[in-house]
C-alpha cells in the first residue's frame, strides 16, 4: 500500500505545481491593477503614485512574475494565500470559515446521492428492462438533465410552498439544510445510477460470474460480493468527482437556498479582482480534487487487487 | 466568459423565476392552506393600531457587510442597508430636502458649520449625548479605514460647548449641511466600533442590534431608551436572500413579511400573490448614461462632436424605455438626479426628446451618412459606439442598443467584469456608460460634482474627461459656495441644463421608483426614495 501512496503523491506534486501556476498566471495576467483597485477603496480617493508605489512594494507586486510566483508557491505550501484585497482578512481563514456551511450540505448530499444511487442502479440491473428500471432511470435522467438552479426553485415550489414541510431557504435548524441538499443529490443522481447499473450488467455477463453461479453460489452473494466489488471501479471515480465538485462550492445551489458557502464568496471575488482569494481558492480546489484523486486510487486497490499488484510489480 | 456565463445564469434564472413563480402562485391559489386574505390594499379588515407583538420579517438582497471593505464595514448597519439603529446629525427628507434629526444644523461663515444637540438625545443606555460624543462621531469616520467623505478630516470637528460642535470641511465646502446627512456618519457613543464590535456600539436610534449573523439575518429590537417617538415594532429581523426569486418565494411561503427592491422582472408575479401589495417610493434615481468624449491618453471618441451627442439624445425612446423595459415602474424625466432635488427649478432642464427624424438630420449634418439601413460611414469608419453599464440588467444597454442602431449606429455592447469596468471608466475607453445613481443625500448638485468636475475628489470621483467645459466648472464652484438653500437650487438647476440641455454630456432614461413589496398586514410603511435613509420607526403589523 506505502509505494502505491507514494507513488502517487509523487504523480500529484508535477500537478498541483502545474495548476499553481496557472491559478497564478490567471490571476496576475488578467488586466486591472489590483493596487489601484484595493487603495482607492481603502482610501476613498483616488491613490497617489506615491502610494501605489508604496502598496505594490509591501504587497511584493512589484517583483518579477517568477519570483512573484515562488513566493506564491512557498507560500501556499505553507497554507498562506495571503489577505483579501477587498475585506484584508486571511483568505486561508476566510475559505476555511466558509467550508463548514458547504460542508454541511455537500456531505449529506453525497452521501445520499451515492447510497440512492448504487441502490437503484443494482435494482435497476437486477430488473433490467422492467418497468421500475425504465422508469428509474428516466426519473433520474430528468432531474439530472435540469439546471440546479431550476430544480431548486422547484423543490422549493414543491415541498416549501405547496405542501408546506420545509423553509424556502435561509440558514438554521435541519430542516432548512433539507432542500439543498436534496438539490444536490437529485441533479448528480442519474450519472451514477446509471454507471452503476451499466457497470453492474457487464460484470454479471462476465465469465467469472457465470462460473460462480454454475457452482451453486447463491444470487445475493454472486451480485454483492462478487459483481457489485468490480462495479463499483467506474463509480468511485465519478463518485470522487462529484465530492470534489461539492466541496468546491456550489455557488448556484448556495445561493438560491442563501446558504452561507464558499462558492458565493468566490464568485464576488472573481467580479472584484480580489486575486488572492481567486488563486487561494483555485489552489485549494486543486488540492481537494488532487487529494480525492488519491483516495480513489486507494479506493482500486481495496476493490480490484490487481491494480494493486500491478503497481507494486511495476507491470500494470 | 465567467462573467457572460454568470449573466447568461442570471437573465436564465430571471426569465425561469418569472415562470415558476407564476406556477407557485397557481399552486399557492388552489391550496386551502392558511393564506392571507385576498382582498387588495387590506381593506377588509378595519385598521386598529398596533396591537400585541409587533414583529416584521423583511427579505433584503445578499449580506452587504459580509466581503465589503473595512471602510464599509464601519457603516453598520447603518449603510447601504439601514436598520434604523443609528442616528444622524441631520436627516434627509422625503423631498430631499435636510431637516434636523439629532442636531440643529447652521452655517456659521467661514467654512464653518455648527452641530447643536436637539434637546433630550439619548443613547440607547440611557445616557444623554454630549458634544463630545458627536466629536467622537465625526472622528471615527475620520480614522482608518476612513469612511470616506472625502471633506471631513481629523481636524475637522471642535467642541464649541456641552451641546455644540463646529464642523469645518477640509476644503471650501457650503454643500456640507446636505452631505452630512447621509448614514455613513451617525451618532455613535464614545467607544463604539461597529467595524470590530457591532454588539458593544452604542447609538441613538430607535431600535438596537439584537445579533448580527453574517449572511444570515441582521435582528434589531425596540430601544426603549429612545428619546424621540417610540418605533411601533418590538423586534425587526432582517433575512439575507442574494437571489431574488427566492426572496419572492420565502415572502409567498410567510417565511418574510415584505422584501426590499423587488426585480422588475418578477414584479407582476410578486403583485399577484394573495395578501400583499406594492409599494413605490417617488423617484429616488436615474437610469442614464454618461458620454465619453474624449480618452485619458488624448484620442478623440466618436461622441466628442457635440452633434453626434445631441443625436444619441434624440434617438431615445424613453416612453417605450418606461413602460417596456421598466414596466412603469419610472417616469420619463430629463434630470440627471431626481427632480425633487431641484425645487421649483425643475422645469428649468428641458432635456432633449425622443425625436428620430432629427437624430438622422443631425447625424447627416455631422457627415455620417447612410445608405438604407446600413450602419453609417464617414470617410469609410463606421459610425460605432462602445457601450459599457454598471449594476443595471443587460435589458437596458440593449435597449439603448437597439434605438442607436434605429439610427444608424453601429453600437457594440461591452459585457465587462468589476475590473474591466473599471478600467474602461478611468481610461475613457468607452462612449456610453449606463448607470443607475442614486440621490442619497441632500445636496442637489452631488452627481454634476462627482462625475463631471474636475476638482471633484474621492473614491467614486470618476470623471468624465474633458467635461462639459469651463461655463459649467464655474457653474459648480459656484454651487459649492452657494449658502442660500433656494439660490443654491436655482444654480444646480442652471448647471443641470448647462449639462444636459447644452453640452450633453449624460442622457437620462428615466427617474425610477424603489418598488417594496408587503404583507397586507403591514402597516406605516413610508417608502423613501433613498433606500439608504429608509427609516422604519412608523411601521407596524396588524395582528
Amino acid at each position: 500500500m506505502m509505494p502505491v501512496v507514494a507513488r502517487r503523491l509523487l504523480v500529484l506534486i508535477p500537478t498541483w505545481l502545474g495548476l499553481s501556476l496557472f491559478a497564478f498566471a490567471l490571476s496576475t495576467l488578467s488586466p486591472g491593477d489590483p493596487a489601484e483597485l484595493i487603495l482607492n477603496r481603502e482610501l476613498n480617493e483616488p491613490a497617489t503614485p506615491e502610494q501605489l508605489a508604496e502598496f505594490r512594494e509591501r504587497h511584493g507586486l512589484d517583483n518579477t512574475f517568477v519570483v512573484q510566483y515562488a513566493n506564491f508557491v512557498a507560500d501556499s505550501l505553507r497554507g498562506k494565500f495571503g489577505v483579501s484585497f477587498r475585506s484584508g482578512k486571511s483568505v486561508r481563514d476566510e475559505l476555511w470559515n466558509r467550508m463548514g456551511p458547504t460542508l454541511q450540505i455537500a456531505l449529506p448530499a453525497f452521501a445520499t446521492s451515492v447510497l440512492v444511487a448504487v441502490a437503484f442502479g443494482v435494482l435497476a440491473a437486477l430488473r433490467r428492462n422492467s418497468l421500475g428500471d425504465h422508469v428509474s432511470r428516466a426519473v433520474a435522467l430528468i432531474f439530472e438533465s435540469m439546471p440546479s438552479f431550476a430544480l431548486a426553485y422547484l423543490l422549493i415550489i414543491v415541498l416549501a410552498i405547496k405542501a408546506g414541510w420545509f423553509p424556502v431557504a435561509g440558514k438554521g435548524g435541519p430542516e432548512y439544510m433539507v432542500l439543498p441538499v436534496l438539490t444536490l443529490t437529485l441533479a448528480t443522481l442519474a450519472t451514477t445510477m446509471r454507471l452503476t447499473r451499466s457497470s453492474l450488467l457487464d460484470v454479471l455477463a462476465a465469465p467469472y460470474i457465470r462460473t460462480a453461479r454454475a457452482m451453486g453460489v447463491r444470487s445475493r452473494r454472486v451480485v454483492l460480493t462478487l459483481a457489485l466489488r468490480n462495479a463499483l471501479i467506474p463509480v468511485v471515480t465519478v463518485a470522487g468527482l462529484i465530492l470534489a465538485g461539492f466541496v468546491t462550492g456550489t455557488v448556484i445551489v448556495e445561493t438560491v437556498f442563501a446558504w452561507p458557502g464558499i462558492g458565493q464568496y468566490v464568485v464576488d471575488a472573481v467580479f472584484a479582482r480580489d486575486y488572492p482569494v481567486v488563486t487561494g481558492f483555485v489552489i485549494f480546489t486543486g488540492t481537494v480534487f488532487v487529494l480525492v484523486n488519491l483516495v480513489v486510487d486507494l479506493l482500486y486497490t481495496r476493490l480490484d487487487p490487481r491494480v494493486r499488484l500491478g503497481h507494486a510489480g511495476g507491470n500494470a | 466568459m465567467g462573467e457572460r456565463m454568470n449573466r447568461s445564469f442570471r437573465k436564465g434564472r430571471s426569465r425561469l423565476g418569472v415562470g415558476l413563480l407564476a406556477m407557485a402562485l397557481v399552486a399557492g391559489a388552489c391550496s386551502s392552506g392558511d393564506d392571507e386574505p385576498t382582498t387588495a390594499g387590506g381593506g377588509a379588515q378595519a385598521d386598529q393600531g398596533p396591537t400585541g407583538r409587533q414583529e416584521l420579517r423583511v427579505g433584503v438582497a445578499a449580506d452587504p457587510w459580509i466581503d465589503s471593505s473595512e471602510g464599509d464595514k464601519k457603516r453598520k448597519p447603518n449603510y447601504p442597508l439601514n436598520a434604523d439603529v443609528c442616528d444622524t446629525l441631520v436627516q434627509l427628507a422625503p423631498d430631499f430636502s435636510v431637516v434636523p434629526m439629532a442636531t440643529q444644523a447652521r452655517y456659521v461663515g467661514d467654512n464653518k458649520f455648527q452641530f447643536t444637540l436637539v434637546p433630550g438625545v439619548k443613547f440607547a443606555d440611557g445616557t444623554p449625548v454630549t458634544a463630545t460624543d458627536l466629536k467622537y462621531s465625526i472622528d471615527y469616520t475620520t480614522q482608518p479605514p476612513a469612511i470616506g467623505s472625502g471633506f471631513i478630516g481629523r481636524d475637522s470637528a471642535k467642541i464649541i460647548d456641552d451641546k455644540t460642535v463646529e464642523v469645518t470641511p477640509t476644503v471650501q465646502n457650503l454643500r456640507l449641511m446636505e452631505q452630512i446627512n447621509h448614514p455613513s456618519l451617525v451618532v455613535l457613543k464614545p467607544g463604539s466600533d461597529p467595524l470590530n464590535n457591532l454588539m458593544g456600539s452604542v447609538c441613538t436610534g430607535p431600535f438596537k442590534v439584537e445579533r448580527y449573523t453574517p449572511q444570515q439575518e441582521l435582528v434589531v429590537v425596540k430601544s426603549a431608551n429612545y428619546w424621540g417617538q417610540p418605533a411601533m415594532l418590538d423586534r425587526i429581523t432582517f433575512k439575507f436572500y442574494p437571489d431574488e426569486t427566492t426572496r419572492a418565494l420565502a415572502l409567498q411561503n410567510n417565511e418574510v413579511d415584505m422584501i426590499q427592491d423587488v426585480p422588475l422582472s418578477i414584479l407582476k408575479s410578486v403583485q399577484s400573490q394573495p395578501g400583499v401589495k406594492i409599494e413605490r417610493a417617488p423617484v429616488g434615481y436615474t437610469t442614464m448614461f454618461y458620454i465619453a468624449r474624449r480618452m485619458s491618453n488624448g484620442t478623440e471618441r466618436v461622441l466628442n462632436d457635440p452633434l453626434v451627442r445631441k443625436a444619441v439624445a434624440h434617438s431615445m425612446d424613453r416612453n417605450a424605455f418606461v413602460n417596456g423595459v421598466l414596466a412603469g415602474n419610472a417616469e420619463v424625466i430629463p434630470h440627471i438626479a431626481p427632480p425633487a432635488v431641484l425645487g421649483q427649478f425643475a422645469d428649468q432642464v428641458k432635456g432633449i426628446p425622443f425625436n428620430r427624424a432629427e437624430a438622422a438630420r443631425l447625424l447627416d449634418q455631422a457627415g455620417w451618412t447612410r445608405q438604407g439601413d446600413a450602419v453609417r460611414t464617414k470617410g469609410g469608419q463606421p459610425l460605432r459606439v462602445k457601450i459599457i453599464y454598471d449594476r443595471v440588467e443587460l435589458t437596458v444597454p440593449e435597449f439603448v442598443q437597439a434605438q442607436l442602431r434605429a439610427v444608424g449606429f453601429d453600437a457594440q455592447i461591452a459585457q465587462l467584469d468589476a475590473g474591466a469596468y473599471r478600467d474602461a471608466t478611468s481610461t475613457g475607453d468607452y462612449d456610453i456608460d449606463i448607470s443607475v445613481p442614486n440621490q442619497n443625500d441632500g445636496n442637489p448638485a452631488f452627481l454634476l460634482a462627482l462625475r463631471w468636475f474636475h476638482k471633484a475628489t474621492g473614491a467614486n470621483a470618476k470623471i468624465i474627461s474633458p467635461g462639459p467645459g469651463t461655463r459649467f466648472e464655474s457653474m459648480i464652484d459656484a454651487i459649492l459656495v452657494e449658502s442660500d438653500p433656494v439660490e443654491l437650487r436655482r444654480k444646480t438647476a442652471d448647471a443641470m441644463r448647462e449639462l444636459v440641455d447644452v453640452e450633453v454630456g449624460g442622457v437620462t432614461l428615466a427617474g425610477g421608483y424603489r418598488v417594496y413589496a408587503l404583507k397586507d398586514k403591514v402597516m406605516g410603511f413610508q417608502p423613501h426614495p433613498s433606500s439608504t435613509n429608509q427609516r422604519w420607526r412608523t411601521v407596524y403589523v396588524r395582528n
